[in-house]
C-alpha cells in the first residue's frame, strides 16, 4: 500500500505541467558607440531614433531625446527584409531643441522563427546581412556580431564624427 | 494538467490490480529444463492511446516480444506518435508533429520463480524516430505594427534515445496477459534545430520529459 501511494505521488508530480517561456525574451539589436580606437564614446546632445514603417508610411519613435548615449538597443521588424531607421541628434537652444544632424541607416537581415512552446509568444531572431548608412554625424558603422538575439553583446558599432 | 492526471490515474490503478490477480495461481518451482524458445507475445499499449484521447499528444503502439527460457525477452516496439496543439484557448500557435518510431531492446525477468504466471522485468531500449516539426502562428509586429507570418517546418528532424524500464506483467486468462511499465528516458541526440527545441518527439513525448509509462494488453502464443 505504501508503494502505491508513493507511485501515486510520483504520478501527480509527473502530471504537473509548466510553461517555459523565457522571462528575458526581448530580441533587440545592440548598438555600441565607440571612438576609432575602440574606446567607448558618448553621443553629443539629445539622441532620437525613428523606425520607418513601409506598410502605411507612418513612423514609430524608438528612442526619444536620450542624453549621454553610449549604447542602445533597438527592436528589429519580425518579417521585414530591410529595416530603415533615422537617427537624430538634436541640440537644446533656449527652451527648445533644434536638429543638429540626422542619418538614415538601412539594415538588411534574415529573419529566423524561434520556437519555445505553443504557449509562448512567437519570437524571431535575425541575422544581419548588410548595413548601409548616410554620413552626416555618423563617421562609420560596422557589424560586430550579425546574430541578433536576446544576448547583450554589441551587434553594431557606431562611430560618430568628431 | 487534469487530462494528464486522468491518464496517470489509470496507470496507478493498474499497479494495484495486476499484481493481485497475478497471485491467484501459484506454480511450484520446477527444474530449469525448459526450452530456449518459449513463445512470442504481441501487445498493445493502452496508455498511449488514452493519453492521445484526453490530451494533445500520445501514440498508438504495438510490440512483439520473444520469450527465451522465461528469463530474457527481446522486444521490438513500433508506434506512431501524434502531437497537435491548437485546441487550448490559451495557445498562441498551432503545433503539429506526427511520425512513426521504434524501440528495440531486451527485458530480463528478475522474479525468483521465473516460470510463474507473473513476471517482474527490468530492461533497456534503444529508440529512434525521424519526424517533421510544424509550428504556425499569426501575430502582429508590436513595433512596426505589421502582420507577421510565423511558420516553421523542420523536416528531417531525428531523435535517438535510450530507455531504462521496470515492468510487471501477469497472466489474466488463457493467452491474455496485462502489464505496465515505467520508463526513464535519456536523449542521445535531441533534434534541436535552428528554430529551437521541438515541442513533441514521437514516441518520446514532450521534449523536456524524462519519464514515461505504458499499460500493455498482450497475447502470448
Amino acid at each position: 500500500m505504501k508503494q502505491f501511494f508513493l507511485f501515486l505521488l510520483l504520478c501527480l508530480v509527473a502530471a504537473c505541467s509548466s510553461i517555459d517561456c523565457e522571462v528575458d525574451g526581448r530580441v533587440a539589436c545592440q548598438y555600441a558607440v565607440q571612438r576609432a580606437d575602440g574606446v567607448r564614446d558618448t553621443l553629443p546632445y539629445y539622441f532620437s531614433v525613428i523606425a520607418h514603417v513601409p506598410m502605411d508610411g507612418n513612423d514609430t519613435v524608438l528612442i526619444n531625446q536620450q542624453m549621454a548615449t553610449t549604447a542602445f538597443a533597438l527592436p528589429m521588424s519580425y518579417n521585414g527584409d530591410i529595416d530603415t531607421l533615422t537617427l537624430f541628434l538634436t541640440q537644446p537652444v533656449d527652451s527648445a531643441t533644434v536638429l543638429a544632424a540626422a542619418d538614415t541607416v538601412y539594415i538588411a537581415k534574415q529573419n529566423i522563427e524561434k520556437f519555445e512552446s505553443p504557449d509562448c509568444q512567437p519570437r524571431f531572431t535575425h541575422n544581419i546581412t548588410a548595413l548601409h548608412y548616410t554620413r552626416h554625424f555618423i563617421d562609420s558603422m560596422y557589424v560586430a556580431n550579425p546574430t541578433v538575439t536576446n544576448a547583450t553583446q554589441p551587434n553594431i558599432i557606431l562611430r560618430p564624427r568628431r | 494538467m487534469p487530462r494528464n492526471l486522468i491518464s496517470y490515474f489509470v496507470l496507478a490503478v493498474s499497479l494495484v490490480c495486476v499484481p493481485v490477480s497475478a497471485q491467484r495461481k501459484h506454480i511450484a518451482e520446477e527444474p530449469d529444463t525448459v526450452p530456449l524458445f518459449r513463445g512470442v507475445a504481441v501487445s498493445y499499449d493502452l496508455a498511449g492511446t488514452v493519453q492521445r484521447l484526453v490530451s494533445d499528444y500520445g501514440q498508438v503502439e504495438g510490440a512483439v516480444r520473444v520469450n527465451l527460457r522465461d528469463r530474457y525477452f527481446p522486444t521490438l516496439e513500433v508506434g506512431y506518435g501524434m502531437g497537435e496543439h491548437d485546441s487550448d484557448p490559451m495557445a498562441v500557435m498551432h503545433v503539429k508533429t506526427n511520425a512513426p518510431y521504434f524501440r528495440l531492446g531486451c527485458d530480463v525477468n528478475i522474479a525468483r520463480k521465473r516460470h510463474d504466471d507473473y513476471r517482474i522485468l527490468v530492461g533497456a531500449r534503444y529508440a529512434f524516430t525521424s519526424y517533421t516539426f510544424e509550428a504556425d502562428a499569426v501575430t502582429t509586429d508590436p513595433v512596426w505594427g505589421t502582420p507577421a507570418t510565423y511558420h516553421i517546418e523542420d523536416s528531417g528532424c531525428s531523435c535517438h534515445w535510450l530507455e531504462a524500464l521496470f515492468a510487471v506483467d501477469a497472466k489474466m486468462w488463457g493467452p491474455l496477459r496485462m502489464g505496465w511499465s515505467v520508463r526513464y528516458k535519456l536523449k542521445l541526440t535531441d533534434g534541436t534545430t535552428d528554430h529551437g527545441d521541438p515541442w513533441y518527439v514521437p514516441g518520446y513525448g514532450k521534449h523536456s520529459n524524462t519519464l514515461g509509462a505504458t499499460f500493455n494488453i498482450m497475447f502470448e502464443l
